[in-house]
């Protein structure tokens, strides 16, 4: 303290003296305008150089935590993608439900995660399977159109086999008309499948819309299923068969909906009992 | 005690001369004579540091209160009073510094010598802050030097007539 005080008494001069000169600094700047616009630009420019270097040292110092927040945004913002892909995925596969028909039926979205349909034995996977209450012979459908019938099922995964592949058939009707048929795919273009079993006299007009008909325990009766392409029908004994444009295009399908009729059972054990009494009464 | 009254009279006398008078040389925007400096140039040997840079405040801050100059002639007057004992120190030689203050009577040219060094260093800070720009140093010098010879004129002028 002693020393302190000293030291003060022996620099009174040299204290007052910068005492003085920041009062008088402190008035230039205060009362002079000019000088005041100068001094301030002047230290602006220091200040920010100052400023700059230094956040420019600190960050160096800050790398590390920088890092680790990024990282952490980058994980948690992947997360949230991945989530609103999902509601994304599902907000798509919604659309393709909402544009069907009312029935007694109700949709599971699914993604199409692989396809071969180069062949005649074509086939896609779906992201959805037994667990999510998928079971063979259920109808697919995209973009409210008939796609394909659910083949063999694993816990998470289906094969769905489109109409384009050979072993599928699928009842169907022509709207004009109300004719039954059945609709098969013979090989060949993959826009095209074939409306068989028609009557020899219904000559049907080109574009009409050929839809599921309501004898299908697959598809909900009056999904589209395409529109006819010429009517120039030809004969195969008392059957004609004629060819129709499908709806669906196979190559720029990603999402489909998988159809699960809830009086699927009840009409099956219905025509089982059927048949057993037919073959019943046959027997005899 | 005489010495304290015949300061104040040149305080008020240099203050009133350097605002009638000097302050309205301005001869080609170059020459500004700021003959006040003398009080400062002449404060006695043995007056305290302390009171050399309070009256050094004191001198600069009427010049500037009556010429709407704040603050220029303060800061460069206030250094003038801090380096003045300094500086007589280091020019004058050892059988001057006893005298009651540094004069031209005594101290012949070492006096001139010390006065043209006051000046110019007063006049030099003086116009670079009236100027608070680098580039205009050259001007700055030039300004000193022109207006410093009128100031030491009437510097030299003023001893003559005080001896």
């Amino acid at each position: 303290m002693k020393l302190l005080f000293d030291f003060l008494i022996k620099h009174v001069a040299t204290i007052l003296f910068i005492i003085l000169e920041m009062v008088a600094v402190a008035l230039l700047y205060n009362r002079n305008d000019f000088s005041r616009t100068v001094i301030a630009r002047n230290t602006l420019t220091v200040q920010s150089h100052l400023a700059s270097v230094g956040s420019g040292i600190a960050e160096y110092f800050y790398l590390k935590e920088t890092n680790r927040q990024l990282s952490e945004d980058n994980a948690r913002l992947n997360e949230k993608l991945a989530m609103l892909n999902a509601v994304f995925d599902s907000l798509r596969c919604d659309s393709v439900v909402n544009s069907l028909p009312p029935a007694n039926v109700d949709y599971t979205p699914a993604r199409i995660i692989f396809q071969s349909i180069n062949g005649n034995n074509n086939y896609v996977i779906i992201n959805k399977g037994s667990d999510d209450g998928i079971s063979e012979d259920m109808g697919v459908v995209a973009n409210g159109c008939a796609y394909g019938v659910v083949g063999n099922v694993a816990r998470h995964y289906a094969v769905v086999l489109p109409l384009i592949n050979t072993s599928v058939k699928v009842s169907a009707k022509i709207e004009s008309n109300a004719q039954l048929g059945l609709v098969v795919w013979e090989g060949g273009r993959k826009d095209r499948i074939t409306l068989n079993e028609l009557p020899t006299h219904v000559h049907p007009q080109a574009g009409d819309s050929i839809f599921t008909s309501s004898f299908s325990s697959i598809f909900p009766e009056n999904v589209l299923i395409g529109s006819v392409s010429n009517a120039k029908s030809n004969h195969v004994e008392e059957f004609s068969h004629i060819i129709v444009n499908l709806a669906v295009d196979y190559a720029t399908i990603h999402y489909v909906a998988v159809i699960r009729n809830g009086n699927k059972e009840e009409y099956n054990a219905l025509v089982e009992d059927m048949e057993s009494q037919i073959s019943n009464t046959v027997k005899p | 005690m005489r010495n304290i009254w015949e300061q104040i009279l040149w305080f008020i006398w240099l203050v009133f001369l350097q605002i009638i008078l000097f302050n309205h040389i301005n001869l080609a925007y170059v020459v500004n004579p700021f003959v006040y400096i003398y009080l400062v140039i002449v404060f006695p040997t043995r007056q305290s540091h302390l009171a050399s840079v309070v009256i050094a405040f004191l001198l600069g801050l009427f010049v500037d209160a009556f010429s709407n100059t704040w603050g220029i002639h303060t800061i460069a007057t206030t250094f003038m009073g801090y380096i003045q004992p300094l500086l007589f120190r280091l020019m004058a030689k050892p059988e001057q510094l006893d005298k009651s203050r540094p004069s031209l009577a005594f101290m012949h040219e070492d006096f001139i010598k010390y006065a043209v060094v006051m000046v110019l260093f007063h006049h030099f800070l003086l116009f670079s802050i009236e100027a608070l720009d680098f580039s205009l140093t050259l001007w700055v010098i030039a300004k000193t030097i022109v207006s410093s010879i009128l100031t030491f004129l009437f510097v030299y002028v003023f001893e003559k007539i005080r001896k």
